[in-house]
C-alpha cells in the first residue's frame, strides 16, 4: 500500500509551529510577558490601582517616588502637580492607550481587509477608486489627519479612535489587496474555483486565511504607532479630554514642572516607550515566526 | 451510440496582450483551433511543450475561462454559450488535477476542508454526517488513512499531496477529468503509484481522462487517444499505437527522438532540432513549425497546413 | 592514475538527521558518472558537501575529499575558492535561479571570467562572446546585454553552463540541468553538454532522477537511496542486470518497462524521512526479498552493492 504500517504521529499544526516560531526569540518572550503585565494592570485597575486616578490630594501634590527623599509609601511613583497619584494614573491611562490602540486597530483592519480583497478580486472595476480613494488618504500625514478628523469630529474617546484608524486605514487596504494578490493566483485558488467557489467565498473563505500572517504583523505594529499617536495627540490637547488619565495629556501638564518635578515626565514617558517597545518587540518576533521564507526546513 | 462525454470544436482562446502606452494591442493566438471528442472511460492525452497551449485547453475545458471561438460541449450541454447557472450546475461534472500537488491545495485548510468543499458547493442539501461518510470513503480509495484528514498539506509527501488532489478531483464523481502534468513533480517510483490511480479510477468509475504530459512515455501508457499540439494548433492526433509506431509529423518525430530512452533498441535516431518555439507575439507565416523543419520547403511558408487524414492519424503537415 | 576526483566515506549530519552517509566516489578524467536517486536520496547534498557548499548546521565529514590528489576538505575557504569555481564547477536545476536577476548575463559571465582569469575590458567581452557561441546560444552579440527575465529556460541554462566552462575546469557537476526544460530543449543541451565533455576532456558527474537520460548519457552509475549508494555499476550492465532490489524495483516501475500493461509495478511505501528511519537496511521496509537480517543490520556496500542478498547472486 502506501505508508507505513504504523500511525504517524501528527505533526504540530499551523498555530503550535507559530508559537514555537515565536517563542525562539527571546526578545519577543520577554516582549509578550512585559505587554501582559501591562495588559492585566490595564484590566485590573479599578481594583489594583492604590487610588482613583482623578482624586486630589492637594496636601501631597509634587510628592517624589517613594525612593527618593521625601517620597511617601502611599503614593509609590509620586504625585502630580495637582496632588493626583502616579501610579494610579498611569494603570488606568494604560487602559486608556491599549483600548484605543486595540480599538483603532479593529477598526482600520476590518473595513481595510475587505476593501484590500475587493480591490485584489475587482482589479478592474474597484481597485482605481479604492486604490486613490487611499491615496488621497495617504497624502496627509498621519498625526495632521488624525488633528484634522478630530478637528471634524470633536474630541472624545471614539472620535480619537477613529481618527487614528484613518491614518492606519490605506495601509492595511494595500498590504491586503497585495497579499490577496499574490495569493489569488495560485493554483488552489483555481482549484477552488473549480469546485464551484463564487467570489465572495473565495475572498474570505479561501484567499484571506492565507493573508493572514502580513496582515497579524502589520496589525501589531500598527497597535503600537497607535498607542504613540494617542500620546501625542493628548500632548496636543486634543483626543482624549482631561481629568482622563491618559498618558501624552500627563506629559503634556507636566511640561511646566520638569526642573523640579522629573518624575511628572519620566513616568508616562517610560510608561510610553515600554509599551511601545515591547508591542513593536512582539511584531517583530510575529513577523519572524510567521514569515514562510524565515521558517526553519523541518 | 453514447455521445462523446467531452466534444471540442475549433476551440480558440486568444488574449489581447498590451504592449506599451502607445502602442496598439496584439493578438496572441494561445489556442487557435483544436476539436476533438473524448467518450466515456478513455483517456486522450495531450502531449506539446512550453507555448503549445495545452494548459490553455486545460483552462478551458475546466470553464475556467471562455474560449474566444468554437464550441465545447460536456455530456452534450454546450457550455461554451450557456449562461453562469448552467455553467455552475455542469462544473461538477468536470474537474480537474494540477501539477504541482502543494501549489494545488489550500495550505490553511485540513485535508477534510478541502475535501469537503466540492460536495459543499455542488450539493448543498447533504448533511454533514453522510458528507464525512462521503470524505471517508474517498479518502480510503485513494490510499489515505482515516488520521490523515485532520492534517495540513505541508505534513504530506508529494505522492501524497497529489493523491488528497486526486480525491478533491473526484468528489464530485466527475465525467471528465482534466490532469495536467499530474506526475511531473513526483518521484519515478511515486509516478507509478499515481499513474496506477488513475487507471483504477477509470476502471471502476469509467471517468474519462484529459491527460496532459510532456512525457512521451508516460502518455505511452495511459493514453487511448493521442493529441500533439504545437503554438496552440494540433499538428498531429491519432490512436496511441499508430501514432507511436510510425508518427509523420516533423515534430513528433523529432519529439519522440529527444526523448530518452532505457533501452538502446528503443532509441530512435535523433532529428536535432534547432532553436526555440516562436514567440506568440511575431508568429511565422504559415506553418508555425516552419522555423524549425528539417524538411520545410517553401510551400511552407505561404498556407497553414489543415489536420488531414493520412494513414490513419491526422496530419497538419503539406508534406505527409 | 589517480582519479580526478576521490571521494571516501563522506558524510553530512543535520543535528541528528543523517543526509549522506558512507558515500565512496570515483570520477576518472574524462568521464561521464550518473547519479540516481530520488527526492531524499542525498544526491544533491551530497555533490554541496564535497564541494564544502554545505553550511551549519550541516556538518560534513569525510575520510578523502582529493580533487586530482590534493585534499579539499582541510583548505582554507581562499584555497578552495580557487578549485571550486575553477577546476571544479557546478550547474544547477533552475538556471533563472541561479543566475542574478539585477545583472546582464554578459555581466555574469564576465565576472567568472574576471575572478579566475583575471580578464577585462574588450578581451573579456570578446570571450564571453566566444564562450555564448560555444554554448549555442542564438544571437549571442545581442543577447550578451540581456537580463535573465529576458530569456527562456533554455537559453538561461547555456549560460549557467558558460559560466561553468568559463575558467575551463577539469570537472563539471550538473544537478538536474535539464529537469525543468523542454525535452527538445533537454536533448539541446544533453548533447551540448556532451560534446563540450568530449572537446575538453571534461569529466561530468551527472545527477538526475531521470533513469533514461543517464543511460544514454553516462558511463559509470551509482544509485542512491536515503543518503547511501545502493548500487555502481557500468551503465552498461546496471539497467540491463541491475544488482540491488531498489535498481531493480525502480526500473520496474518505469512505463517504458511495461510497454502494453495496464497497471505498473508501482513500489510501495516511501523514501523515509528523518522520522522513521529503520535500524536495519534503509530499504528493507519496502523490499521484495527482505529477510530477517535485513531488518536487523545495515550492509555495507560490497562489490558495487549494498545489500546482504544481491539479485542475481546465491
Amino acid at each position: 500500500m502506501t505508508t507505513a504500517t504504523l500511525v504517524e504521529p501528527a505533526p504540530p499544526g499551523p498555530v503550535h509551529e507559530a508559537w514555537r516560531g515565536f517563542a525562539a526569540n527571546r526578545g519577543a518572550l520577554a516582549a509578550l510577558a512585559v505587554l501582559a503585565c501591562i495588559g492585566i494592570a490595564a484590566l485590573l485597575a479599578p481594583w489594583l490601582a492604590p487610588h482613583d486616578p482623578i482624586e486630589q490630594f492637594r496636601q501631597h501634590a509634587l510628592t517624589p517616588p517613594v525612593w527618593q527623599d521625601g517620597g511617601l509609601a502611599a503614593y509609590p511613583l509620586g504625585t502630580d502637580e495637582l496632588g493626583r497619584c502616579l501610579l494610579s494614573r498611569l494603570m488606568h491611562g494604560a487602559r486608556i492607550s491599549l483600548a484605543i490602540g486595540a480599538l483603532s486597530v479593529v477598526m482600520a483592519l476590518v473595513p481595510g481587509v475587505v476593501l484590500g480583497l475587493l480591490a485584489a478580486f475587482h482589479e478592474r472595476t474597484l481597485s482605481p477608486p479604492i486604490m486613490r480613494a487611499m491615496d488621497v488618504l495617504l497624502a496627509l500625514p498621519g498625526l495632521l489627519l488624525a488633528i484634522c478628523v478630530l478637528t471634524i469630529l470633536g474630541p472624545g474617546l471614539l472620535n480619537t479612535m477613529v481618527a487614528i484608524a484613518a491614518g492606519t486605514l490605506p495601509g492595511t487596504t494595500r498590504l491586503a489587496r497585495a497579499a490577496a494578490m499574490g495569493e489569488a493566483t495560485k493554483e488552489y485558488v483555481t482549484a477552488s474555483r473549480i469546485a464551484g467557489a463564487g467570489t465572495w467565498r473565495l475572498m474570505f473563505v479561501t484567499v484571506l486565511p492565507n493573508c493572514l500572517a502580513p496582515l497579524i504583523v502589520n496589525a501589531t505594529l500598527a497597535f503600537s504607532s497607535s498607542v504613540l499617536e494617542t500620546a501625542a495627540l493628548g500632548f496636543l490637547g486634543m483626543g482624549v479630554p482631561a481629568p482622563l488619565p491618559e498618558w501624552g495629556t500627563m506629559l503634556a501638564s507636566a511640561r511646566d514642572h520638569i526642573a523640579r518635578a522629573p518624575w511628572v515626565v519620566t513616568m508616562p514617558g517610560l510608561a510610553i516607550l515600554v509599551s511601545v517597545l515591547a508591542i513593536n518587540l512582539v511584531g517583530d518576533g510575529l513577523r519572524d515566526a510567521l514569515d514562510p521564507k524565515l521558517r526553519r526546513l523541518a | 451510440m453514447t455521445a462523446p462525454l467531452l466534444q471540442a470544436q475549433d476551440l480558440a482562446r486568444h488574449y489581447a496582450v498590451g504592449r506599451g502606452w502607445l502602442r496598439t494591442r496584439a493578438t496572441v493566438r494561445a489556442l487557435d483551433g483544436v476539436s476533438f471528442a473524448l467518450p466515456r472511460a478513455r483517456t486522450l492525452a495531450v502531449v506539446g511543450e512550453s507555448g503549445c497551449g495545452k494548459s490553455t485547453l486545460a483552462r478551458q475545458l475546466v470553464m475556467v475561462e471562455r474560449p474566444t471561438r468554437g464550441t465545447l460541449a460536456i455530456d452534450s450541454v454546450d457550455i461554451s454559450h450557456a449562461d453562469a447557472a448552467t455553467r455552475a450546475a455542469i462544473r461538477p461534472r468536470v474537474q480537474m488535477v494540477f501539477q504541482n500537488p502543494l501549489a494545488s491545495l489550500n495550505p490553511r485548510w485540513t485535508v477534510r476542508a478541502t475535501l469537503a468543499e466540492p460536495l459543499q458547493l455542488s450539493e448543498p442539501a447533504l448533511d454533514a454526517a453522510r458528507r464525512e461518510e462521503r470524505i471517508a470513503a474517498m479518502a480510503v480509495r485513494v490510499g489515505l488513512k482515516p488520521e490523515h484528514l485532520a492534517r495540513y498539506p505541508h505534513m504530506f509527501s508529494g505522492g501524497q499531496r497529489q493523491r488528497i488532489a486526486i480525491a478533491r478531483a473526484m468528489m464530485t464523481s466527475p465525467r471528465v477529468v482534466v490532469a495536467d502534468e499530474p506526475t511531473s513533480a513526483l518521484d519515478v517510483s511515486i509516478q507509478a503509484q499515481i499513474l496506477n490511480l488513475f487507471m483504477d479510477l477509470q476502471d471502476e468509475l469509467g471517468t474519462a481522462f484529459v491527460f496532459i504530459s510532456h512525457n512521451l512515455s508516460v502518455v505511452e501508457h495511459v493514453a487511448h487517444e493521442v493529441l500533439v499540439m504545437y503554438f496552440g494548433r494540433v499538428v498531429e492526433s491519432g490512436p496511441k499505437a499508430r501514432l507511436f509506431a510510425r508518427p509523420l509529423h516533423p515534430y513528433t518525430q523529432a519529439l519522440m527522438s529527444a526523448t530518452p530512452a532505457l533501452r538502446a533498441d528503443d532509441r530512435r535516431v535523433r532529428i536535432p532540432i534547432a532553436g526555440e518555439p516562436p514567440s506568440p507575439l511575431d508568429p511565422p507565416s504559415g506553418c508555425a513549425f516552419r522555423p524549425r523543419c528539417p524538411r520545410a520547403v517553401a510551400r511552407c511558408a505561404d498556407a497553414v497546413p489543415a489536420l488531414r487524414a493520412v494513414d490513419g492519424l491526422q496530419v497538419a503537415c503539406h508534406l505527409a | 592514475m589517480t582519479a580526478l576526483l576521490e571521494v571516501r566515506n563522506l558524510r553530512v549530519d543535520f543535528g541528528d538527521f543523517t543526509a549522506v552517509d558512507g558515500l565512496d566516489l570515483v570520477v576518472d578524467a574524462g568521464e561521464v558518472l550518473g547519479i540516481v536517486g530520488e527526492s531524499g536520496s542525498g544526491k544533491s547534498v551530497a555533490m554541496l558537501a564535497l564541494l564544502g557548499l554545505v553550511d551549519a548546521p550541516g556538518h560534513t565529514r569525510a575520510d578523502t575529499i582529493a580533487f586530482d590528489g590534493r585534499g579539499l576538505q582541510h583548505m582554507s575557504a581562499a584555497e578552495r575558492r580557487k578549485v571550486v569555481g575553477k577546476d571544479i564547477t557546478i550547474v544547477f536545476q533552475d538556471a533563472q535561479a541561479s543566475l542574478d536577476p539585477a545583472y546582464s548575463v554578459g555581466f555574469q559571465i564576465g565576472e567568472v571570467l574576471t575572478t579566475h582569469q583575471g580578464l577585462h575590458g574588450d578581451a573579456r567581452r570578446r570571450r564571453v562572446i566566444e564562450l555564448l557561441e560555444q554554448v549555442e546560444m542564438p544571437d549571442p552579440r545581442r543577447r550578451i546585454d540581456a537580463y535573465p527575465h529576458q530569456l527562456s529556460g533554455g537559453m538561461n541554462q547555456r549560460v549557467t553552463i558558460a559560466m561553468a566552462l568559463a575558467a575551463d575546469p577539469r570537472l563539471l557537476i550538473a544537478d538536474e540541468p535539464t529537469t525543468a526544460l523542454d525535452v527538445t530543449v533537454q536533448a539541446q543541451i544533453m548533447a551540448l553538454l556532451a560534446r563540450l565533455q568530449a572537446e575538453r576532456r571534461m569529466a561530468l558527474v551527472l545527477i538526475t532522477h531521470d533513469l533514461a537520460l543517464v543511460a544514454q548519457q553516462a558511463q559509470a552509475v551509482a544509485v542512491m537511496y536515503a543518503g547511501q549508494i545502493v548500487e555502481t555499476a557500468p551503465a552498461t550492465s546496471l539497467f540491463d542486470v541491475p544488482r540491488h532490489p531498489y535498481t531493480a524495483a525502480l526500473l520496474a516501475s518505469l512505463p517504458e518497462h511495461h510497454k502494453g500493461a495496464r497497471r505498473l509495478e508501482a513500489l510501495g511505501g516511501a523514501v523515509p524521512g528523518r522520522l522513521d528511519r529503520p535500524h536495519g537496511c534503509l530499504f528493507a521496509p519496502r523490499c521484495g526479498a527482505a529477510q530477517t537480517r535485513c531488518h536487523a543490520e545495515r550492509p555495507a556496500l560490497r562489490d558495487g552493492v549494498r545489500c546482504f542478498f544481491p539479485l542475481g547472486m546465491a
